[in-house]
């Protein structure tokens, strides 16, 4: 046998073989085990059975209350006049500032008698105030901060809403008559 | 003759049970009378508006939210119009929100509705509509509308 040459031995060889087939599983089955430590950790599709390090939904959940203004709260009901008669020089006088039954349950009203007055800060003066008038009732008799001569005046009622605790509405209206004084 | 007297007013009597009473006076020409029936429709309207608008971005379909409903003497009519500032404002603040009122998805100009003599109700849909800037200040906005209910007489 040359210096070039060995003899193989083999004993040797098997056990070199052995060795890396042992290596190669040994790889694999460390590689694995590695993997399940790697894998991500996010929330467990099946979100119902409330499985450990999973979400579940909220049962209190539900959708989201709407405005009640946005729900379609009932609009302010608001009466109608085109004339006032009242006898002149008189500050005590009948009249009919009536609050429609339509709101009942959901508004009471306030009445003002305007007469228009160009002059005046506010365009108008005040000749009468009342207080709140429940639905279905009214006020027919007014007291006058004064008396008026004889004639026809361009006057507003200004209706004022409010809610049944008393609060006032955002909004409010009013009615253009003719206050006949005769 | 006494008992004769008495047959006669007895008898008297009995006619006069047999006439019956008419309250007023009937002419009757060959048979037939008349009478005037009447009936009277008193004139008289409700207007019904919203007690708060809440103010959006856009403008959507709705139900109305004012309407006019009533009575008219033939040939009058029943305008209702609105007013306000046309800003929104903070509540406990100053800071404003421009805000824009739109009749039925259009721009509002002088009148909401109209009712006319013979039509039963009118209404419309009232809307705010704001465009909020990027920088606003959070926190609630108000203001005040006024709605004016005018009659108009048929025209002489």
């Amino acid at each position: 046998m040359s210096k070039f040459s060995f003899k193989i031995n083999k004993r040797l060889v098997k056990i070199l073989a052995f060795g890396m087939v042992v290596l190669m599983l040994g790889s694999v089955l460390a590689g694995c085990a590695g993997c399940n430590g790697c894998a991500p950790s996010g929330p467990d599709p099946d979100t119902t059975t409330g499985k450990p390090g999973g979400v579940v939904f909220d049962p209190s959940q539900g959708d989201k209350p709407q405005d009640p203004e946005a729900t379609g709260a009932p609009g302010v009901a608001i009466p109608g006049w085109a004339t006032l008669t009242i006898p002149p020089n008189q500050k005590t006088v009948n009249c009919g500032f009536e609050n429609p039954i339509a709101n009942q349950g959901n508004y009471h009203l306030s009445f003002e008698l305007r007469l228009i007055d160009p002059s005046k800060p506010n365009g108008y003066e005040v000749l009468f105030t009342s207080g709140l008038v429940e639905a279905g009732k009214g006020i027919y008799e007014m007291t006058m901060t004064r008396g008026l001569e004889a004639g026809t005046y361009p006057a507003m009622v200004f209706v004022q809403p409010y809610y049944t605790d008393m609060t006032p509405t955002a909004n409010n209206a009013q009615t253009a008559i003719q206050l006949i004084v005769k | 003759m006494k008992k004769a007297l008495s047959l006669a007013f007895a008898l008297v009597l009995v006619f006069a049970l047999a006439v019956p009473a008419f309250a007023g006076t009937i002419v009757a020409d060959d048979g037939t009378a008349e009478a005037t029936v009447t009936y009277a429709v008193t004139e008289g309207w409700e207007v019904t508006v919203p007690a708060s608008i809440t103010a959006t971005t856009a403008t959507a379909t709705g139900a109305n939210n004012v309407t006019i409903s009533g009575k008219l003497a033939d040939g009058a009519s029943v305008a209702v119009t609105v007013s306000g500032s046309g800003e929104l404002t903070l509540v406990d603040g100053e800071e404003t929100l421009d805000y824009t009122l739109y009749v039925n998805g259009a721009e509002y100009e002088d009148v909401i509705a109209t009712l006319q003599a013979g039509t039963a109700s009118v209404g419309a849909l009232l809307e705010a509509i704001v465009v909020e800037p990027a920088g606003a200040v959070a926190g609630s906005y108000t203001d005040t509308l006024t709605f004016t209910a005018s009659y108009t007489p048929a025209a002489e």
